[in-house]
């Protein structure tokens, strides 16, 4: 603490002429001293460092000589304006202010003035901080809030996108209950009352009209069965859970089977036809392929009354499967053919059948998991008919690895691939390559010619050498100048080489040519 | 003397049980498959209690109840809803004093419903 008497010994002290040298020649701050015409009479080691000239360079000069270019001019007219009236204050109050060093840097600063007079003459003093590091970390300060205000915009949409994803899922399985209630409740009264008609049966030994109800507790079983299936297929679509899984088995005998199946839940009267046609022995998902069918038969029988008939056919060539489902049913009212396949949908002639609207959504994204397609046309009151069609030969996904230094090539030819189909592996040079054939073993291989470090020659030159490698396709990627290194590459056992730049469609054919050479 | 019964349901299995439950019962038992063959015998045969499902194709629970309502001779019958989840009907059913049976519903409940209407 000092006391009032020890304050006004310090400032007696700096009124002396050498406590102001101290002050004048220690301060780390420049201080520069100038006539009223603006020329530099007295510069401290402080101003002679933060601008970079001797004090002999500065002294007699235009203050002006410190300013940038720009803002010379408007400096000469403050300058003249403040010796009118001069007293001290910040300057440019509320302005950024720069200056220029002899290098020519120019750099934000902070300056007071002050004034005095010396034999008549009137001087200005400015005091001059150099501000670049607090600029700077106000800067990074600015830059750092608006990364955090980025990420928190960008989290709390993340954040919206989720909840409304978990509102929509919350909504589904609201619906799914209500869903589940109604359609359980109809077969659960058939077994009910069947149960019930069983008893008495016993007592007035009618077995014929047991029998008849023991059917009727089977088949709504069945259906209970069915729905529920629908339900946890749903659930288990929706969760990504299902993959395909494949057996081969006999189509024929299979779809036989599922029409079994659809025994008991015909209406009275209602037939299903079936025609089979062409080879029997398919590999496909059989779980999914049969919950597709019921589904489509149970539609068919649904929508369509009593004594109708229900066709199924089936054209199986080698490589592809359709069938069809034709009903002569109620069929879909056409401004409601585009809603078919949506959750929930049921079209407005359907309302009173019984039903959830899963079925086709079901059917649909089964087909998607099958590699296939559902089709349908439909006529009101005249019936429908559904087609799905499915692949039987499935092309294996062919991994191509793609060695390119030039980021763009690589990436467009990447994204091309992938969109053909193939499986698309990038290394940036021949190491990164190499070590990536190692670990992944790759059906093909697209690789520069011309790159850093082990260059395409090299690559290959490796590969051949070993017997896990030396069979994989090898296509060079060359800009046609490399004449040279294309002959060496060939010789050494490149497949093939492609000049750049090269059309998409014959990369495609090249390297399809290699894979069925291989 | 016996009592007539009219069973309306689209569904096959429900209409024909619920009828069989009924006649061994001693009911004498008729059937419908919609609100609007349903409404037609209702006004030929003039049952002394209807059953009848809310959802059905052509005309539905709540347009049965309509154009029974509407027409004088037809008007006083009482009326039995049963249906699988019809909040609506349950909670009209209640507003105008007719039964509801929620499906899946036992014999007894059933018997119980038609005697109660019947005042037997």
């Amino acid at each position: 603490m000092y006391s009032a008497v020890d304050m006004e010994e310090k400032i007696i002290a700096v009124e002396s002429e050498a406590g102001f040298r101290v002050l004048f020649e220690y301060a780390t701050l420049g201080i520069l001293v100038t006539n009223a015409n603006g020329r530099i009479e007295l510069a401290n080691p402080g101003a002679t460092k933060l601008f970079g000239y001797d004090t002999a360079e500065l002294t007699g000069q235009l203050i002006e000589i410190l300013i940038p270019e720009g803002l010379r001019h408007r400096h000469v007219q403050h300058r003249d304006k403040y010796f009118d009236k001069p007293k001290a204050r910040p300057m440019g109050l509320g302005m950024e202010l720069f200056a220029k060093k002899k290098d020519g840097t120019i750099f934000p600063v902070e300056i007071s003035l002050g004034h005095y007079q010396l034999g008549g003459e009137q001087l200005a003093v400015a005091f001059i901080t150099d501000i670049s590091a607090r600029k700077e970390s106000e800067q990074k300060l600015r830059k750092s809030n608006e990364e955090l205000e980025n990420r928190v915009r960008e989290r709390t949409l993340e954040l919206t996108e989720a909840l409304e994803h978990q509102k929509e899922i919350n909504e589904l399985k609201s619906r799914f209950v209500s869903f589940a209630s109604h359609e359980f409740r109809t077969p659960l009264s058939t077994i009910l009352s069947s149960i019930a008609l069983v008893d008495r049966y016993i007592d007035l030994n009618n077995e014929e009209k047991r029998k008849k109800h023991i059917e009727r507790i089977k088949s709504s079983v069945k259906t209970l069965t069915f729905i529920l299936n629908d339900f946890l297929s749903l659930d288990k679509l929706e969760q990504g859970k299902i993959e395909a899984e494949k057996e081969t088995f006999d189509l024929e005998l299979f779809v036989r089977d599922v029409l079994e199946e659809m025994d008991g839940l015909l209406k009275e009267g209602q037939k299903i036809v079936f025609h089979y046609d062409g080879i029997r022995k398919i590999t496909k998902d059989k779980e999914i392929l049969r919950n597709v069918l019921l589904n489509l038969l149970s539609n068919a029988v649904k929508y369509s009354t009593e004594d109708k008939l229900i066709t199924l056919n089936a054209i199986v060539a080698a490589d592809m499967a359709i069938i069809e489902v034709i009903d002569q049913g109620i069929g879909v009212p056409e401004d409601e053919h585009k809603f078919l396949f949506n959750k929930f949908f049921r079209a407005k002639n359907a309302i009173n059948f019984q039903g959830t609207g899963l079925g086709l959504n079901i059917v649909k994204r089964y087909m998607e998991l099958m590699n296939g397609t559902i089709d349908f046309e439909s006529q009101l009151n005249e019936g429908t008919k559904v087609t799905i069609k499915f692949p039987l030969i499935e092309h294996k996904k062919s991994t191509i690895l793609l060695i390119e230094d030039n980021a763009e090539i690589s990436e467009n030819t990447a994204e091309l691939l992938e969109i053909s189909g193939f499986k698309v592996r990038v290394a940036f040079n021949g190491t990164e390559g190499l070590s990536m054939i190692e670990k992944e073993h790759p059906d093909i291989i697209l690789c520069d010619i011309q790159m850093p470090e082990t260059n395409g020659i090299e690559v290959l030159a490796v590969l051949k050498k070993k017997k896990s490698t030396s069979s994989i396709p090898f296509i060079f990627l060359t800009a046609s100048v490399e004449k040279k290194e294309i002959l060496e590459g060939l010789k050494m056992g490149a497949d093939e080489y492609l000049c750049k730049p090269f059309e998409f469609n014959v990369l495609i054919e090249v390297i399809e040519r290699c894979l069925k050479n291989k | 003397m016996m009592k007539t019964v009219l069973v309306i349901d689209d569904n096959l299995e429900v209409r024909e049980n619920t009828a069989e439950l009924l006649e061994l019962e001693g009911f004498n038992v008729l059937t419908a498959t919609n609100g609007l063959d349903g409404f037609e015998q209702t006004k030929i045969n003039l049952p002394d209690v209807v059953l009848c499902d809310v959802m059905m194709p052509e005309l539905d629970g709540m347009g049965y109840l309509n154009l029974v309502k509407k027409d004088s001779t037809t008007s006083k019958i009482p009326l039995i809803f049963f249906s699988a989840g019809s909040a609506p009907m349950e909670v009209k059913s209640m507003q105008h004093d007719y039964s509801f049976l929620r499906k899946p519903f036992t014999d007894v409940a059933l018997l119980a419903a038609i005697t109660h209407c019947l005042h037997i």
